[in-house]
């Protein structure tokens, strides 16, 4: 162990005074992170997300009048922005230039129509470029269709039951338009089991740009073999698994240490919430035993240091494309979203992402998977680069 | 001639290097290929529905997923659903009590459970659930309103299915108006296309700064100094090598995405002129960072930050509409935004090159600006040991 230990610390040593490492594993995820947080953040923020709808009302009944009441009561709750316009071809104009997302238009004539069972429309005049507003403006009249319907039924059933004499008729419309229905919908309190924006991000990048510094021991071993010093080391009284060792050890400290500069870092400069301290060593700990194994695997099969970079560079951007490094989506079913599944980036993700209620415990299967990567690659990899120190 | 030598021995080595096999022809069609998997189809969020095994929770799932707006999935176990929101495999989850066929039949109001993901999509969602769930109870209520005004509970369901089939329909119609921000654009890759390009041109040239470094390190440029050939023939030639190999970039990412994916990239005679004036960009941008940085290494390091992120701040990861209006700003001083403004003009609008005089203008004084401060660098550093 003695020697690897020192094989380990020269490298080190070596790498420190290169400062290629420090904009690789800390000045590049960081100065990423930080952009796509701005780019990104801005865009997708829950809080920017303003709905402004307008509403022409032309009908003079009580249907009428019972839209507007929800729309102002919708606006006062802050649920949406609500402009009222007196005339449709004012409404359409503000449409067309964006002021409003979108118009819900209630036609005259609206309430004597329900009220002798005759078929009616609503319309609803949106912004191309405002799908949602659009989307959501739509689902407010169908919802105010729905409530005219459901009242326009409870009336006619009640009548038609004899229950409520014909003369009570408008009594009865009042009566059943304020009787709650019977199914309502109300929240369900949990957490939410995935990342922040800014979180999301720094976890990604940091673990995409492991991969180039995970891949420098075996690059490293195959430089001092083109250069010459690996045979002097080979002639030493030491044993040949301790030079592999002090050079994989090397990938895991510069792994580790780089990944906790980062998760302190984004926390201070912008306000990453990783989560529990001890689920987030046990995921960083195992991710970089996974990346190097995987780095290991990958530079075991090139027989130059260049060619062990550009495979290893390949199987990064590859790994970082699948596990989600630069697309934040939610996991889906498709076969992109299983593809994630192969890599270390997406089972590091998905730890995070469980971990981020504050159950450290909750990191235990996506760290035994990172794990049994780590045993699988690494031993494999181990056994390929081995036969470069008996060449 | 020696000028198109040194470009032309640039080019060579570029081509030579067998890792730009993957990152400049596989790895830019790569992604054009991802972005468009995302945009195709209808995207259906999902929503998963526990229903306890009551027939309001059935009819409920069944009036949702009939909608055509999303797809249902159910649900035995509410823990497991729910967690499945958690992590985001689900967009939302109905869960519905199991004596909800009891109390509605006896007319009492029971709550249905409703969670969503603190993302833009959840308002829609909970308007469709309230909607299914106001169209499967249309019956309940008007018969239990019948029952509160006294009529007998089988003559009011008599009487409220006899009344459903007079109900009037409401129809409500939806049109839209205004310029879409995707309008004109007809493939489901066209828009990964463009920006993609845009990235992939800067971030290769970028990169290509390396080999100027290379150069040095070698000795390669102490030689041509050397040589009867003028500095100034040496610093064209670097840059027009520079500048072949954005453009090579270029072409083929247009070449490669119209025979794959039939991308439409609108006048040529103007995507040609985008793609002459962002190459000159990134050629002075390689050639700048070329000569700021004396080991190739860290230079690689800067490339592929500077790369990638000048790209996501000039609009070639989010569509520039959709920034804010201090990024917005900040987006003007990046060229990327400059080359994504005139594309989206040209393959949206079907602009020519006099409609996108403004964009090749300021990506030309970048250009120029970039060139004169790398050249005036350059003419020092070449005679550096």
């Amino acid at each position: 162990m003695g020697p690897a230990i020192t094989i380990a610390i020269k490298d080190l040593a070596l790498r420190m005074r290169d400062r290629s490492v420090f904009i690789v594993g800390l000045i590049a995820p960081l100065a990423l992170a930080f952009i796509f947080n701005l780019v990104f953040g801005g865009a997708f923020g829950a809080d920017e997300l303003s709905l402004d709808v307008g509403v022409v009302v032309e009908d003079e009944g009580a249907a009428g009048e019972g839209l507007l009441g929800a729309l102002r009561d919708m606006d006062s709750s802050g649920t949406l922005a609500l402009t009222e316009f007196t005339s449709l071809s004012e409404a359409e104009e503000q449409v067309e230039e964006g002021t409003v997302g979108a118009v819900i238009h209630v036609p005259a004539g609206f309430s004597d129509a329900v009220a002798v069972n005759a078929d009616t429309a609503v319309e609803v005049i949106g912004n191309v470029d405002a799908p949602t507003t659009t989307d959501i403006a739509a689902a407010i009249a169908r919802e105010f269709a729905a409530g005219v319907r459901r009242t326009n039924l409870a009336v006619t059933t009640a009548l038609s039951t004899g229950a409520v004499p014909p003369g009570d008729v408008a009594a009865t419309i009042g009566d059943a338009a304020s009787a709650a229905p019977l199914l309502g919908v109300g929240d369900i309190e949990t957490e939410s089991r995935q990342l922040n924006t800014a979180t999301y991000f720094v976890a990604g990048l940091s673990i995409f740009f492991l991969f180039f510094i995970a891949g420098l021991g075996v690059t490293s071993m195959l430089e001092e073999r083109r250069e010459g010093t690996l045979f002097r080391l080979m002639a030493a009284p030491i044993r040949r698994r301790s030079i592999v060792l002090g050079k994989s050890l090397t990938s895991v400290v510069i792994g580790l240490v780089s990944m906790i500069v980062l998760v302190i870092a984004s926390g201070i400069i912008m306000g990453a919430e990783w989560g529990p301290p001890l689920g987030v060593a046990m995921m960083v700990t195992s991710a970089v035993l996974a990346v190097v194994g995987v780095m290991t695997l990958v530079g075991g099969f090139a027989k130059t240091p260049e060619q062990a970079g550009n495979l290893q560079s390949i199987v990064a951007v590859t790994f970082g494309m699948l596990g989600g490094t630069f697309v934040p989506v939610a996991e889906g079913e498709g076969l992109m979203s299983s593809l994630r599944f192969v890599t270390p980036n997406g089972w590091f993700m998905r730890g995070l992402g469980d971990i981020a209620s504050g159950d450290a415990m909750a990191a235990l299967p996506s760290m035994g998977i990172l794990l049994a990567m780590a045993a699988v690659t690494g031993g494999l990899g181990l056994a390929l680069v081995r036969k470069v120190v008996h060449a | 001639m020696k000028v198109l030598t040194i470009a032309g021995a640039n080019l060579r080595r570029f081509l030579r290097d067998r890792s730009n096999i993957f990152f400049v022809f596989v790895l830019p069609i790569g992604i054009v290929l991802l972005i468009g998997a995302q945009f195709s189809g209808d995207f259906e969020p999902t929503v998963g529905v526990f229903e306890a095994g009551t027939e309001i929770g059935a009819s409920l799932a069944e009036e949702l997923d009939s909608k055509g707006v999303v797809t249902v999935r159910r649900f035995d176990s509410e823990d497991e659903m729910l967690r499945a929101v958690e992590r985001g495999v689900l967009a939302a989850a109905v869960s519905v009590p199991g004596d909800a066929d009891t109390e509605v039949a006896a007319g009492r109001q029971v709550g249905v459970g409703f969670l969503t993901r603190p993302d833009g999509l959840g308002p829609q969602l909970r308007v469709s659930v309230i909607e299914a769930v106001s169209a499967v109870t249309l019956e309940p209520n008007a018969i239990a309103f019948a029952v509160s005004k006294g009529a007998d509970p089988s003559v009011a369901a008599e009487a409220s299915s006899a009344s459903l089939a007079a109900l009037p329909s409401i129809e409500v119609s939806t049109r839209s108006t205004g310029e879409s921000l995707f309008e004109g654009v007809s493939g489901q890759f066209d828009i990964g296309a463009s920006s993609q390009l845009v990235l992939f041109m800067f971030l290769t040239g970028l990169t290509g700064s390396a080999a100027l470094i290379q150069s040095r390190q070698l000795g390669v440029t102490t030689r041509m100094v050397g040589s009867p050939t003028s500095s100034t023939s040496i610093i064209v030639g670097e840059g027009l090598g520079r500048f072949v190999i954005v453009l090579a970039q270029g072409v083929y990412i247009v070449v490669a995405t119209v025979l794959l994916f039939r991308v439409d990239w609108g006048n040529l005679l103007a995507t040609a002129a985008v793609l002459v004036a962002f190459s000159a960009v990134g050629a002075g941008a390689a050639m700048l960072l070329g000569t700021v940085f004396r080991n190739d290494q860290q230079a690689g390091g800067v490339s592929v930050v500077a790369g990638i992120g000048l790209a996501a701040l000039g609009g070639s990861m989010l569509p520039l509409e959709l920034f804010s209006p201090t990024m917005t700003t900040i987006s003007r001083f990046i060229p990327h935004a400059w080359a994504n403004e005139a594309f989206a003009e040209i393959l949206r609008r079907g602009a020519g090159v006099g409609d996108i005089v403004t964009q090749l203008g300021v990506l030309a004084a970048f250009a120029a600006g970039l060139l004169a401060i790398a050249s005036w660098r350059m003419r020092s550093v070449i005679t550096r040991p």
